[in-house]
């Protein structure tokens, strides 16, 4: 992990998503289908929303809405972003001070990539795996 | 619009190997058109002599715009990387144009043909791209090939640590990468990334019988690029890019077809053998993943022996799904060429339903892990591609055709070059390839190509340690995964548009 790296090299440049009026049920198949914890929503190649899988449970499953209910109605409109050659030491920061696990990266005014923190845990994973494949 | 000369390769000696004629017609093209200015990738020397220089020195000053010129190969022998700087200018540098950056490097080893971007130098420029991330357009511009080139006889002559830099470049959002080297003028689509050779600009040895060319770059305000190849005959090849910074993937529809893509189990009694690994991530593909095929793109077992052998085949025997296992170089060492065709069969061209077909392509050879396809082999593959046209194609060796970060090109395919444009230009669906220990996916043009990391043997090369590969293909996209092989964590190793003809569009 480099700090001082622009947070581009960091983040994942190909976007998943759904659009405004597909159900809360939709997307949760492309959660588990392509084992993501998160999803944008599009409007005319345009980022409108953000929504995560705990955004789900808070604002869905608790509430007990049904799950035809279109993504437009629990999406977060209003998306904390980052620009692409912010520093991953500052982009952290942003994230410590909202609380928040994943963040969009802007660039141009458009979103293009998202960073996750599960993103920087590569390396305990790897260690974990050398230390119980011991015979 | 920024309109850029791209030459390379003038060779400039007392010697016949130069050619006066086609450098003045060419300066004289640049000099008298609107070129913002000029890129030179190397080789301005044919020895790297004094006397060489001193001609040299003059010759480019006849060239009347800004002017970028790098180290080739052939002017660092005879220690003229000293003689480069005295003559010529700096060895590696930044350019700044507008919103456009040009970062240029010095990638010769004294008196080798190969190429490398050291460490020092690598840090250099990962600190340079840091330094001018904000540029709209960025080009590194250096003497050696990024990808392996057709018709170059060595074709796997890429960096010697081409998988870190072009994974350096894809990261940083580089747009354009300019060399020279092989004399060959070709033009890659490599992701987000454009990948241009420029032919030789004035020296004897063209190659296939080619002439002198050189290449025109425009780069315009609204993100486009023009690539043309043009050659001192007056014709003329383009290519038009324009590549968003955005890139969208809404799924819909159901998923066609899953592959597990595994390599490198290397069985074997060995201590870097993870049979706990190779067991839990078997378990996970049958009960889990329950893949419609597996893959295993090589090195079954670390040695060609009966013992290893028999153990490989109980584990894979324990595999629901159906398999095409291609020996990689390991597997046919000692009587491993006897024994995978005893335990594995001979790999077969296999059509699954209506719509899928997999090619494997033997490319190992004894004693090294260098592999080759052949003439002939290359010819057998084209026709296959061919043949398969209508069918959704997955191409399938052991060996790699794009380099691997973290290692060293030795995995290449001694016609690599050729290989990769035989998949490229026939628009391979998919290719998988083994070699390396480490995962990575990477379009081609509109070929996605997947390399599996290894699945249980400790000496790999992957931050995320073993793993395997999981690849869905959906109507209009293909997704790749990287699964971590003991805990399961997914990483994203490329998702990319079908954009090639595909069976169930019809």
């Amino acid at each position: 992990m480099e700090e001082d790296a622009p947070i581009k090299v960091y983040m994942v440049k190909k976007l998943l998503g759904v659009t405004p009026e597909d159900s809360v049920q939709e997307a949760c198949r492309i959660m588990v289908n392509f084992d993501i914890g998160s999803l944008v929503v599009f409007e005319d190649k345009r980022v409108i929303g953000f929504f995560t899988k705990s955004d789900i449970i808070r604002r869905v499953v608790v509430p007990g809405l049904p799950y035809s209910t279109p993504v437009k109605e629990i999406m977060s409109k209003e998306l904390i972003t980052v620009n692409s050659n912010t520093p991953l030491k500052d982009v952290l920061k942003v994230m410590a001070e909202h609380r928040i696990k994943h963040i969009l990266v802007e660039d141009d005014n458009q979103i293009i990539g998202i960073f996750s923190l599960s993103d920087l845990l590569e390396a305990n994973r790897r260690k974990l795996e050398t230390a119980i494949a011991r015979e | 619009m920024i309109k850029i000369a791209h030459i390379s390769d003038t060779h400039i000696t007392p010697e016949s190997a130069f050619k006066g004629y086609p450098y003045d017609l060419i300066v004289n093209e640049i000099n008298t058109t609107d070129f913002d200015f000029v890129i030179h990738t190397g080789d301005v020397t044919n020895q790297g002599l004094r006397e060489e220089y001193e001609h040299a020195n003059y010759a480019l000053k006849k060239i009347q715009k800004p002017l970028i010129v790098l180290p080739g190969n052939h002017d660092s022998r005879n220690v003229g990387y000293e003689l480069f700087e005295k003559y010529v200018g700096p060895l590696y540098g930044v350019y700044e144009r507008k919103d456009l950056v040009v970062i240029w490097l010095d990638s010769t080893i004294p008196d080798l043909s190969d190429g490398r971007v050291g460490g020092y130098k690598f840090k250099w420029l990962k600190e340079k791209l840091e330094e001018y991330s904000s540029k709209k357009f960025k080009i590194v511009a250096a003497h050696h090939h990024l990808v392996p080139l057709p018709d170059t006889g060595r074709e796997r002559n890429v960096l010697f640590n081409a998988g870190d830099v072009l994974d350096l470049l894809l990261k940083h959002d580089v747009n354009l990468y300019v060399c020279g080297h092989k004399h060959v003028p070709n033009v890659y689509k490599i992701e987000h990334l454009i990948v241009a050779n420029a032919g030789c600009t004035s020296c004897r040895k063209t190659r296939k019988g080619d002439v002198n060319s050189y290449n025109i770059i425009k780069v315009y305000e609204d993100g486009k690029v023009k690539v043309t190849i043009k050659k001192v005959t007056g014709d003329k090849v383009s290519r038009d890019f324009k590549i968003p910074k955005q890139r969208i993937f809404i799924p819909k529809g159901e998923r066609l077809f899953r592959i597990i893509q595994i390599s490198e189990s290397n069985v074997s009694d060995r201590i870097y053998f993870r049979k706990r690994v190779l067991e839990n991530a078997i378990k996970a593909i049958n009960e889990r993943y329950k893949p419609d095929l597996v893959v295993h793109c090589g090195d079954i077992v670390d040695y060609g022996i009966e013992r290893y052998y028999e153990r490989a085949l109980e584990f894979y025997e324990k595999i629901k799904a159906e398999k095409i296992i291609i020996p990689g170089h390991n597997d046919i060492t000692y009587l491993g060429y006897d024994l995978f065709k005893e335990y594995f069969g001979e790999p077969q061209i296999m059509e699954v339903g209506n719509h899928f077909v997999f090619i494997p392509i033997m490319t190992a050879q004894y004693e090294t892990p260098i592999g080759v396809l052949g003439r002939i082999g290359q010819r057998v593959l084209t026709t296959l591609l061919e043949e398969y046209m209508e069918k959704f194609t997955t191409v399938v060796m052991h060996h790699n055709v794009i380099p691997i970060p973290r290692s060293r090109e030795l995995g290449f395919l001694e016609d690599g070059g050729n290989v990769l444009k035989i998949l490229a230009s026939h628009a391979a669906d998919l290719v998988l390839t083994g070699h390396g220990g480490n995962a990575v996916g990477i379009k081609v043009e509109n070929t996605p190509i997947i390399n599996a990391g290894s699945i249980s043997w400790e000496l790999h090369r992957n931050p995320f340690g073993n793993s395997f590969n999981l690849i869905d293909i959906y109507p209009s996209m293909v997704v790749a995964f990287e699964v971590q092989a003991t805990w399961g964590s997914r990483k994203l190793l490329g998702m990319w548009k079908i954009k090639t003809e595909v069976p169930w569009k019809n």
